[in-house]
């Protein structure tokens, strides 16, 4: 993973990608215990996000450095990672509040708790759904903070539903 | 209470004690060795064309 922090941070210095911040469960075990997960997910900003060749770049930068595409990712070390440009107002707003973290000296952009429950909440698969129970089982995020969020975002339907399927019976 | 159950409450707790101390690092290198394992034991690579092509063309529609 230190090994894509650097990647990432160089991107950012190259002007490659305007700015990133890792999510989805590799962000996820910052707060909770260890899950598996098949690859790291990274928000990026970039210059022209409606382009269908928007990936172009990071892919060719990627390359040159020497990491291969697999699959969808690239592999970067230990892991593949999965580049997907910030699409939403949700995503915008959470890669650009994300912590900065520190990876043994290198440090890196992450999604803070309460956005990562809500991206969750609005992808609303059950891995998804285990995910925000993780999360506030680990005291990162409460129930009151995620509702404040979704209302902003207009999910506060998917949390009344989520809360009633998971939290009423508590 | 049962000595043997004292003895094994004890262990738990201090196994979750344990656990809760794991910095995020440590709790990455355990999730990418597990990651291997189980691609080992499926003996093929990684497949990203299920989940993941679900995952993304959700998101997709969701912004349409």
């Amino acid at each position: 993973m230190k090994e894509l922090a650097q990647l990432l941070n160089d991107m950012m210095g190259d002007g490659i990608i305007k700015n990133y911040a890792v999510f989805g469960a590799v962000a996820q075990m910052r707060y909770t215990e260890a899950v598996v997960t098949m690859d790291a997910d990274i928000l990026i900003a970039v210059d022209d996000s409606e382009s269908l060749a928007v990936l172009s770049p990071v892919y060719n930068y990627c390359k040159e450095k020497g990491y291969q595409p697999e699959g969808e990712a690239i592999r970067v070390g230990e892991w593949p990672a999965q580049f997907i440009p910030a699409f939403d107002q949700l995503t915008k707003d959470a890669m650009n509040n994300a912590d900065e973290s520190d990876l043994d000296g290198i440090a890196i952009r992450v999604v803070k708790a309460d956005y990562l429950a809500v991206i969750a909440l609005s992808v609303g698969r059950v891995k998804d759904f285990m995910r925000i129970l993780a999360l506030m089982e680990s005291e990162s995020v409460s129930g009151k903070e995620i509702q404040e969020l979704a209302q902003k975002y207009n999910l506060i339907d998917q949390w009344i539903r989520f809360e009633k399927r998971f939290l009423n019976e508590l | 209470m049962n000595y043997n159950i004292k003895k094994l409450l004890e262990r738990q707790d201090c196994w979750q004690k344990n656990r809760k101390a794991e910095s995020w690092v440590e709790k990455l290198a355990k999730s990418a060795a597990t990651r291997k394992t189980l691609v080992a034991f499926s003996g093929r690579e990684l497949n990203y064309q299920g989940d993941r092509k679900q995952k993304t063309g959700d998101r997709k529609q969701e912004t349409e």
